[in-house]
C-alpha cells in the first residue's frame, strides 16, 4: 500500500471494506479505554510451561508468544491453540476488554450499546491460552524474546506481533496527542470514542461537523465515511439544518459511489465530499476554536471536528524493526513471516497486505492462516496452501448497509485478488435492509471467531 | 497437509471422507446435471438457512433458522438430523486434500461460527436470524449452495463474490469440512 500504483489503488476500491476501525491491540498503550478492566483472573502466577502442562497434562513442544490482542492476536491464540494444543500460546495484552472499531461509528452514533460492542480475549484462558494482561514494551526480533512492562522476558520459538497501528502527527499544523481531544478520531478506540459520542449528542440545530479523512493506508479504510453517514443519521432525528464537510487527504475512497448514492438520497445536500484534488486535505486545525484548514486555504470553523491522523504501524513494532521506511511491517503472505526477521509474524493493521484493507475480518483471516502455519512449521509438515478472505459492511443508517467481500491468493511474495465484489448500486431498500441485518449477524461471528466471546 | 488436516478437524470437525452426491440420491450424467441445475436454484432461493445472504426476492417469510432450526431441517434433503451421513470413499478431489482447503474452511468460519449451545448470537438491533451454522447442512446442501452462489451473482449479496473464488474441487471438499 506505500506507493500503490494506479492497478493496485484500483483494486483496494474494489475490495475494500471494512466497519469502523479495527481494534487491534496497541499493546505499547496504556489500558485507555472507559470499558478495560483488569483482567480477572491472569493465568500468569508461575511459569507460563506449567500453567500449559497443568491444562494440557502434556508438556509443551514449542511456546508461541503473541504481542497485541485484537481481532489478529487473539484469533491467531484461539485457532493455534486448537489446532496444535502441544504448544504453548501466550498472549500479552493489557485491556480485558475493549471497544471493537467495527461498530464503533454504531455506538457513538448511538445505534448501539457499549456492552454490544465491547469485547477481548480475556476468555481465551479458557481455551488454554495464557492471557497476560500487561504491555509488551521492548521485542528482540532475533532473538525471540518479548520484554513486559513489568520487567520480565518472554522467551518464545515463535514470535507473533499483532500491535495495530499508531497515529502519525506531524503533518496537521495544530494536531497533536493532546489537541486532539479536542478534536477526537477514535481511531484507536478508548476514552476517544466516549468523547465523540457526548459531543454528537450535544450538537445543537445548524451544526457543523468537520471528518478529516487521512491518506492511504490507514485502518478501515471506509470509517469516515460511514462515520459521516451515521453522525448524518443521528443530526437528521432531531436537527432542522446541520453540515457535514468530510475534508479528505485523497482523491477517491473504497464504496464512495455507494455511500455517495446513499448520502444523496438520505440526506441531500448535507454531506460535502471533498477530495484532495480540490483542496480538501486538512493542513492544520486550531483545536480550541474548532477551526478546520484546508489545503485549498478555506477555513472551517466545526462545532465538531473529528480528525483522523495519517497512521503507521504500532512503536513496539517500528521499535523492533519490524517496519520498513513507509512505517508498516513487511511480511510474506504465505504465512505473514515478516520478512525482516525470520520466526517472527506481522499479522492485522500492522502488516503490509496490500491489497487486503486494513480490517478486523482481514486481520481475523491473517491469523487463521498464521496459525495453521505455525501448526504445520513447529510440527515440521509443509505449510497450506495460502487463501485470505476479507467482508466487510458499512452502515448508511441503522437500516441500511452496503458491502464489498474479496477472497485473496498469494504466489511469488505477492496477494493476488481471486474474487471480489461489493453491493450493487441498485439494490432495494429491503436489500440493504437484509445487508444491515447480515452487518451484525457478521460482527457476532467474527467475535465468537476472534475471541470467544 | 496430513497433520493439518488432523488439526482441523480437532477443530470444525472436518471429515476426509463423506456423502458424494449420487449418495444422496442424486443422478448423474446429463440429466442429472440439469436436475442438477434446478435443484441448485431451488436451494438458492427456499435454503432459510441461507436467508441471511439472500434478497428479498419473494415475499415469502422465512423461517427463522435460529427458532426454528427444526423446521429448517426439515426443509432439508436427507436432513442431518434425520439421515446420519454414511461413511463413503473419497473421490480423488477430496482425497487430494488440496492444501488450502482448512484455511478456506476456516474463513468460512468467521461468519458461520458453530452455535454452541450457549450461543447468544450477538446484538442484533434489526432481529433477524444469525448466519447459518455450517455443521448443521448435510453435504450436499452446501454444495449446492455453494454451486448456486457461484452461478449467480444475484443469488446473494456476499456470498457470490466469495463463491467465484472457489473451483469444482473447493466446492466439492467444503461441503464436507464442517461436520
Amino acid at each position: 500500500m506505500r506507493s500503490a500504483d494506479a492497478g493496485r489503488r484500483r483494486v483496494l476500491i474494489a475490495g475494500v471494506a471494512v466497519i469502523g476501525a479495527n481494534a487491534a491491540a496497541s499493546s505499547s498503550r496504556p489500558a485507555t479505554a472507559p470499558a478495560a478492566e483488569p483482567v480477572a483472573a491472569p493465568v500468569t502466577a508461575g511459569s507460563p510451561r506449567a500453567a500449559m502442562a497443568s491444562a494440557t497434562s502434556i508438556a509443551p513442544t514449542a511456546r508461541v508468544v503473541i504481542v497485541g490482542g485484537g481481532f489478529a492476536g487473539a484469533t491467531c491464540a484461539r485457532l493455534l491453540r486448537q489446532l496444535a494444543p502441544s504448544i504453548a500460546v501466550t498472549l500479552i495484552e493489557p485491556r480485558a476488554r475493549f471497544i471493537t472499531g467495527p461498530m464503533s461509528n454504531a455506538l457513538i452514533a448511538g445505534i448501539a450499546p457499549a456492552a454490544a460492542v465491547t469485547h477481548g480475549p480475556a476468555a481465551l484462558a479458557a481455551v488454554g491460552v495464557e492471557v497476560i494482561p500487561l504491555a509488551a514494551v521492548e521485542i528482540d526480533p532475533v532473538a525471540h524474546r518479548v520484554r513486559l512492562a513489568d520487567g520480565r522476558w518472554l522467551d518464545a520459538d515463535r514470535l507473533v506481533v499483532a500491535p495495530g497501528i499508531a497515529v502519525r502527527f506531524g503533518s496537521i499544523d495544530g494536531l497533536d496527542a493532546a489537541s486532539s481531544d479536542r478534536m477526537p478520531h477514535g481511531w484507536l478506540g478508548g476514552d476517544q470514542l466516549g468523547l465523540l459520542q457526548r459531543r454528537i449528542a450535544d450538537l445543537r440545530d445548524g451544526a457543523t461537523v468537520v471528518i478529516g479523512a487521512p491518506q492511504n493506508p490507514y485502518r478501515c479504510p471506509p470509517g469516515p465515511y460511514e462515520r459521516a453517514s451515521l453522525i448524518a443519521w443521528a443530526l437528521a432525528r432531531r436537527m432542522k439544518q446541520f453540515r457535514i464537510v468530510i475534508a479528505d487527504g485523497k482523491d477517491d475512497f473504497t464504496k464512495r459511489r455507494l455511500f455517495q448514492l446513499g448520502w444523496d438520497r438520505l440526506h441531500p445536500g448535507r454531506i460535502e465530499w471533498l477530495a484532495r484534488a480540490a483542496g480538501g486535505e486538512v493542513v492544520g486545525v486550531d483545536a480550541a476554536s474548532g477551526e478546520v484548514r484546508l489545503a485549498s486555504g478555506e477555513r472551517l470553523r466545526a462545532d465538531l471536528a473529528s480528525i483522523v491522523p495519517p497512521q503507521r504501524a504500532a512503536d513496539v513494532a517500528a521499535a523492533a524493526d519490524l517496519v520498513d521506511a513507509s512505517g508498516w511491517c513487511p511480511v510474506d503472505p504465505a504465512g505473514f513471516e515478516s520478512t525482516r526477521h525470520a520466526g517472527v509474524y506481522v499479522l492485522g493493521d500492522a502488516a503490509i497486505a496490500q491489497p487486503i484493507p486494513k480490517s478486523a475480518f482481514a486481520a481475523n483471516s491473517q491469523a487463521k492462516l498464521c496459525a495453521f502455519v505455525l501448526a504445520a512449521e513447529l510440527a515440521g509438515r509443509p505449510r497450506p496452501g495460502t487463501r485470505l478472505v476479507n467482508t466487510c459492511y458499512s452502515l448508511l443508517a441503522p437500516d441500511e448497509a452496503i458491502s464489498v467481500s474479496a477472497v485473496y491468493g498469494a504466489a511469488g511474495g505477492q496477494i493476488n485478488v481471486i474474487s471480489d465484489g461489493q453491493s450493487e448500486v441498485a439494490a432495494s431498500a429491503g436489500t440493504r435492509l437484509h445487508e444491515a441485518r447480515s452487518a451484525w449477524a457478521v460482527y457476532a461471528g467474527l467475535i465468537a471467531e476472534s475471541f470467544g466471546d | 497437509m496430513g497433520g493439518a488436516d488432523v488439526g482441523l478437524a480437532g477443530v470444525i470437525g472436518m471429515r476426509g471422507r463423506g456423502v458424494r452426491a449420487s449418495r444422496c440420491g442424486l443422478p448423474a450424467g446429463a440429466a442429472g446435471r440439469a436436475l442438477l441445475a434446478l435443484a441448485l436454484l431451488t436451494a438458492a432461493l427456499a435454503l432459510p438457512a441461507f436467508a441471511a445472504d439472500l434478497p428479498p426476492l419473494q415475499p415469502v417469510t422465512l423461517p427463522d433458522p435460529v427458532a426454528t432450526p427444526r423446521a429448517v431441517l426439515s426443509l432439508v434433503a436427507g436432513s442431518a438430523e434425520a439421515e446420519p451421513i454414511a461413511p463413503a470413499a473419497p473421490t480423488p478431489a477430496q482425497a487430494e486434500h488440496p492444501a488450502r482447503l482448512p484455511v478456506l474452511a476456516a474463513n468460512c468460519l468467521s461468519c458461520h461460527p458453530k452455535l454452541g449451545t450457549k450461543s447468544r448470537g450477538g446484538f442484533a438491533p434489526l432481529g433477524g436470524a444469525g448466519l447459518v451454522d455450517l455443521s448443521r447442512l448435510p453435504p450436499v446442501r452446501i454444495e449446492a449452495a455453494l454451486r448456486a452462489f457461484r452461478a449467480s451473482p444475484r443469488a446473494g449479496t456476499v456470498m457470490p463474490r466469495i463463491a467465484r473464488a472457489l473451483d469444482d474441487d473447493d466446492i466439492a471438499a467444503l461441503a464436507h469440512a464442517f461436520r
